[in-house]
């Protein structure tokens, strides 16, 4: 009989669902880059890169910081110079985004490849 | 919502904050890295209040708004204007403390920016020389009427300041970075070299950058067109005056890094040399044993010699051009 | 003379085996899986009924040889010289781990077993090979959707072959 479902058939389905749950637990994200920064005023508030969120960062100019899709973005900028806007998604460890009017600084939390720019 | 506690190594401790006008951070690891870093941040604030151009009531702006032809500074300003002209004096004048006048006529911060008239400039510029300041310890004599701007030097000062009480706090691997003036001390905790990453002149993202450069207990600073600029009819008007022309520098570099352990003459060679244009640059930085990464209008990177075995290269597909 | 047409008989059965198998990939490209699944990279992998069925009723050599050639067909015809890397990571992989199972066949696996296994260790050939090329552990987070896929595609393949096999018996193979 080929069709019979033998006992190695279940140990073999038990062992692939546990390796799954297992791997699953291992990559969930935790880790310490994945940790999204907002300082405006000198007052920082930290997110998680792997929400979906909206914030208005509630300084002179209020601009609005999108955390969606593992990337970050300022997705409207009232300040005058909107260099912040232009720099554009980021989503590597030690990427930041500023704007200067609005005295914001976004960072991705972690050692990247790159400590620093020199600017 | 989702807040997290940041998880970090025990000993890291980060600030982000603004100050003279522009983002500063610094990470440092080890036991007194809190104390190091809040204490750093205090005395870059303090020398804010003495160099500031903008507060009213600075050592700079009182000495810029004095009566009479003297000054008295404050050991601490005195040091600087000191070392200054050392510098105006080794770069023959490219660069220059004393430009207070035009850089107020060219306000390249202000929302709506102009392009001043040639009277305009030509009459601020008689109002500038360093040859005009003449410095006995904490007395100044001024020549003329002009003004002091020492925005060219004291971030890169203040660098060295806080490299200095994190190295008192015992602090042996820290990042500083003092609106894009960096300071690496020592190397990261896991013992290899910090990257800096040198900035993509012509990429409005922040973090477009060309290469960087893998170093340790140094610091690095660039000068570029691209800092604070206006373009009017086709053409760029940026931050860094020309102390001879009185207007934006024309050479022929689009930025200029200076490598070197003291972040002061870090800070005014990266000006002085942007301004000399590359030959120029090139000759007085290899007589004075100074590293280097020029960047110039026809997108060709150079580096000095003794850094090219640390200097990486990323700048192929945006255009630049980087022979070893 | 026997054994000369039992072995002609063997090379026209890999022949028609590899044909079949390379029919099966070429049609699979056809069924929009992504339709009911929105993901990219699954696929039914009904080829692997052929390969299974190669070693329940020839050898582990025949097996091997039907999947070179039908990778080879299908990268070079297809697609592109990568791809025939990935797809024989992925079918080596799978097929060693089937063949032992072969072993048990009937005793302790049923197809049903054996299929899955085939389908997870595909993917998890091909995992390795991403790694590989990619140089990260980022394929990583993947993973757990491609293991996934492989329990229902293999469960899937499985019950085809349930039915197929015993049909095949009633005509002289061998």
């Amino acid at each position: 009989m080929i069709n019979k479902i033998k006992k190695g058939d279940i140990i073999v389905f038990i062992g692939v669902i546990l390796l799954i749950l297992l791997i699953s637990v291992i990559t969930f994200p935790k880790s310490d880059g994945d940790v999204v920064e907002i300082t405006v005023n000198e007052k920082t508030t930290t997110y998680s890169l792997f929400e979906n969120v909206t914030i208005e960062t509630n300084g002179e100019y209020n601009n609005v910081v999108v955390i969606k899709d593992k990337k970050v973005r300022v997705s409207d900028a009232r300040c005058p110079d909107k260099v912040c806007k232009n720099t554009g998604e980021i989503s590597k460890k030690g990427q930041s985004i500023i704007c200067v009017p609005e005295k914001m600084i976004i960072k991705i939390k972690g050692g990247g490849k790159i400590d620093g720019i020199a600017n | 919502m989702l807040l997290l506690n940041s998880c970090q190594s025990k000993n890291e401790y980060t600030n982000n904050f603004f100050t003279m006008d522009t983002p500063m951070s610094i990470t440092a690891y080890g036991k007194n890295a809190k104390e190091g870093v809040t204490k750093s941040i205090s005395y870059i604030n303090r020398l804010d209040g003495l160099f500031s151009k903008t507060l009213n009531q600075s050592e700079i702006s009182l000495a810029n708004n004095r009566d009479g032809s003297a000054y008295v500074f404050s050991e601490t300003v005195s040091a600087l204007i000191a070392k200054s002209l050392e510098y105006s004096k080794a770069t023959d004048g490219a660069f220059d403390i004393t430009l207070g006048t035009l850089t107020n006529l060219w306000d390249t911060k202000s929302e709506t920016p102009k392009i001043p008239s040639e009277k305009d400039i030509s009459d601020a510029l008689k109002l500038t020389g360093y040859k005009n300041l003449i410095q006995d310890k904490t007395h100044v004599l001024f020549k003329n009427a002009l003004k002091l701007d020492m925005g060219g030097v004291v971030k890169g000062y203040a660098c060295d300041g806080v490299y200095e009480i994190l190295s008192d706090y015992g602090i042996k691997s820290a990042i500083v970075n003092l609106g894009g003036n960096i300071y690496v001390i020592g190397e990261k905790p896991d013992k290899t070299p910090w990257n800096v990453g040198i900035k993509d002149p012509r990429n409005d993202d922040q973090n477009a950058i060309i290469g960087y450069i893998s170093v340790k207990d140094t610091s690095i600073v660039t000068s570029g067109d691209y800092q604070r600029y206006f373009i009017k009819d086709g053409i760029r008007y940026h931050h860094i005056i020309d102390p001879k022309t009185g207007s934006p520098s024309e050479s022929d570099l689009i930025s200029a890094t200076i490598i070197s352990p003291s972040s002061t003459m870090a800070d005014a060679f990266s000006t002085a040399v942007f301004i000399m244009g590359r030959e120029k640059g090139e000759k007085f930085l290899k007589e004075n044993n100074i590293d280097y990464i020029l960047i110039t209008k026809s997108k060709e990177v150079i580096v000095s010699e003794n850094l090219k075995s640390s200097f990486t290269f990323e700048g192929k597909e945006k255009g630049y051009i980087y022979d070893k | 003379m026997a054994l000369q047409i039992k072995k002609t008989k063997k090379l026209t059965l890999c022949a028609v085996l590899t044909a079949t198998a390379f029919a099966l990939s070429f049609i699979e490209g056809f069924i929009p899986v992504s339709a009911f699944i929105p993901l990219p990279g699954i696929k039914l992998g009904l080829s692997n009924i052929v390969i299974m069925f190669s070693l329940c009723y020839l050898d582990g050599k025949s097996a091997f040889t039907i999947l070179l050639l039908k990778n080879i067909l299908v990268s070079f015809l297809f697609s592109n010289p990568v791809s025939f890397i990935f797809s024989m990571c992925g079918g080596v992989l799978s097929l060693l781990v089937m063949k032992l199972m072969f072993l048990k066949y009937n005793k302790f696996f049923s197809l049903y077993g054996i299929s899955i296994c085939g389908a997870l260790f595909h993917n998890i050939g091909q995992l390795i090979a991403a790694g590989f090329v990619m140089k990260t552990a980022t394929v990583l987070s993947y993973s757990t959707v491609l293991l996934l896929s492989a329990v229902f595609m293999g469960f899937f393949t499985a019950f085809i072959s349930s039915i197929l096999f015993p049909l095949t018996e009633k005509i002289n193979l061998r």
